[in-house]
């Protein structure tokens, strides 16, 4: 199964090509251009790499959020456009999961944390279980103080963008500690989207906007 | 030529497809006003939402009544601008992969000029020079239009006059809403208004002495507000408003006012000009008393006016594919990198010198 993943969730954006259980080819935004600038761009480049074509893919994969959703997008539209054009399969996988992969086999369990602006955090706690990951705490929106709670105590290791903002606490307790996975995600996304349990290729939102927050508060 | 046309530039996610640039085979919009009217105005955040949720099925829903598929589309033409960024992303992005994955040429279309395109669509025999007035809930834009080749395959356009400050469409909504109407403000305040009579309250036109062509609507808007805290009104609904001669003629005499402005205007620019047509497009072009005020002021003038039907005035994406495809026959492409353009200008303001047109 020959699979595109694209990742526009940071402003690092990057793109592969897998088949055959390894990453045959990748693409990483090295420049201040905007996604949907570079997109197609670094599609050309990557099928030259890859040495197949467009009509050779059979899965194509977004990151689904949650991230900044204007970023993320344009790589879901970007999915969605080809498979449609294509007759191929579309699926999303969560920015969380796809960091918890990036963070490679670790004992106890596994916590990626995004930064969601207004001072709160995304975050989810995985297991990795034979080669698989599995949800132990789902994706959630909250202060740090306040989502940090949610993780049980056991040994966990936290990763992503937003881990720094609950450093406080997370140094606090023993078996706890940080790694960086840096910010390039479509990797983790071909690996997932290889697996049978890929999501559909929509926004994972979490947080609702804030009209809609707003009018639910003065109902 | 058989060209794909794809709009999400605001709150409407629209695909169509349009054969030779005249005729529609296809013209699907999902209106998001249902989601919008809850908050009294378009939610930007949510407007990307509900384009990234909608975008495949209108553009499949388009294909499908067309009778045709992808392979057998010549071109894809979509919105990169003016508009709110997170909305354009969503359908520029789906349009560039469909023309990418199906080697489709593709073409990024500014949405005004599809809206003056969309003249077009259903009038093959429009003259040039023509007068172009593009009034919607965003844009209030009066346009020099000249074609090189006598027809509309090849245009090029000057900003006469634009609004300084509220959109027409825009002064609609905001009196809409102070009144308890539900947005948009438009179509309602056109059916309510119709059963007033606007010579009760006079609302007058506002002054800008500079002798531009500009216009301005927060004056009128600003004395809607005043009537309604001096009299000490309460905001009511459709039906309440019906039974309230009062309020049918307040709303009759500011729809008056914003109709004056924009013929006289209009009218001016035609004196000093010359147009051979008078060209009125927008979403404010469905406005009954509009058209017909329009349609008196042209014909004193004795100047061809054209105006599209109803559902061509609001955004669309036939529009779109007929700008497009008259830009993809004369060769022009857009490149991949092309981004969204929220600011997009379709001409630079060029007020035409006091003597009439401009130097050579």
């Amino acid at each position: 199964m020959k699979i595109l993943a694209i990742d526009t969730s940071s402003d690092h954006g990057s793109a592969v090509i897998r088949f055959g259980d390894a990453v045959r080819a990748e693409a990483r935004s090295e420049t201040a251009l905007q996604h949907s600038q570079h997109l197609f761009g670094s599609l050309d480049r990557l099928f030259a790499r890859a040495g197949i074509g467009l009509g050779d893919i059979d899965v194509f994969a977004a990151a689904r959020g949650p991230g900044a959703f204007t970023g993320l997008r344009i790589g879901m539209a970007a999915v969605e456009g080809l498979a449609f054009a294509t007759r191929k399969r579309a699926v999303g996988v969560s920015t969380l999961r796809a960091l918890a992969w990036a963070a490679g086999p670790r004992e106890g369990h596994v916590a990626p944390v995004l930064d969601a602006r207004r001072g709160e955090v995304y975050g989810a706690v995985f297991e990795r279980r034979r080669g698989e990951l599995v949800e132990v705490a789902p994706p959630a929106v909250g202060r740090p103080s306040t989502w940090i709670e949610s993780v049980s105590g056991g040994r966990t290791t936290f990763c992503g963008p937003g881990a720094g903002m609950c450093r406080d606490w997370i140094r606090r307790h023993d078996p706890w500690d940080i790694v960086d996975v840096g910010p390039y995600l479509a990797g983790s996304i071909a690996a997932l989207a290889a697996m049978d349990d890929a999501e559909p290729c929509e926004p994972l939102y979490i947080r609702p906007t804030s009209a809609e927050t707003q009018r639910s508060m003065r109902r | 030529m058989r060209v794909l046309g794809i709009e999400t530039s605001c709150d409407e996610t629209a695909a169509a497809v349009v054969e030779d640039g005249r005729r529609i085979l296809s013209n699907v919009i999902y209106s998001q006003v249902d989601t919008h009217t809850l908050y009294g105005g378009i939610v930007p955040e949510l407007a990307s939402r509900e384009h990234i949720r909608k975008i495949e099925p209108v553009v499949g829903q388009a294909l499908a009544e067309a009778g045709t598929e992808l392979k057998e589309i010549d071109g894809v033409a979509a919105t990169y601008g003016p508009g709110l960024v997170g909305s354009l992303l969503v359908g520029l992005t789906y349009a560039k992969a469909l023309a990418y994955a199906s080697g489709a040429p593709w073409i990024g279309v500014d949405h005004i000029e599809g809206h003056i395109y969309s003249v077009f669509l259903e009038n093959a025999g429009v003259e040039f020079p023509a007068l172009a007035l593009v009034v919607s809930g965003g844009h209030t834009n009066l346009f020099w239009v000249e074609s090189s080749t006598g027809d509309c395959s090849r245009l090029e356009y000057r900003l006469i006059g634009k609004t300084r400050d509220d959109a027409a469409g825009e002064a609609y909504d905001k009196v809409g809403k102070l009144l308890g109407l539900p947005y948009p403000g438009g179509p309602v305040i056109d059916r309510l208004a119709a059963l007033g009579d606007g010579g009760v309250r006079h609302f007058p036109m506002a002054k800008i002495s500079d002798r531009s062509m500009d216009f301005s609507f927060s004056g009128i808007k600003t004395a809607v507000l005043r009537v309604f805290k001096e009299e000490g009104l309460e905001p009511l609904d459709e039906e309440a408003s019906r039974r309230d001669p009062d309020r049918l003629n307040l709303l009759a005499g500011f729809q008056e006012g914003v109709v004056r402005a924009l013929v006289r205007r209009t009218m001016e620019a035609a004196h000093r000009l010359q147009p051979r047509s008078i060209l009125l497009s927008g979403g404010v072009a469905a406005n009954r008393r509009l058209r017909q005020a329009m349609s008196v002021a042209a014909a004193e003038q004795e100047v061809a006016f054209y105006y599209p039907r109803p559902v061509l005035t609001t955004d669309n994406a036939a529009m779109i594919a007929c700008a497009g495809t008259f830009r993809l026959m004369r060769g022009e492409r857009s490149s991949y990198d092309l981004d969204a353009d929220p600011g997009l200008k379709l001409a630079a303001p060029a007020p035409p010198s006091k003597k009439g047109r401009w130097k050579q």
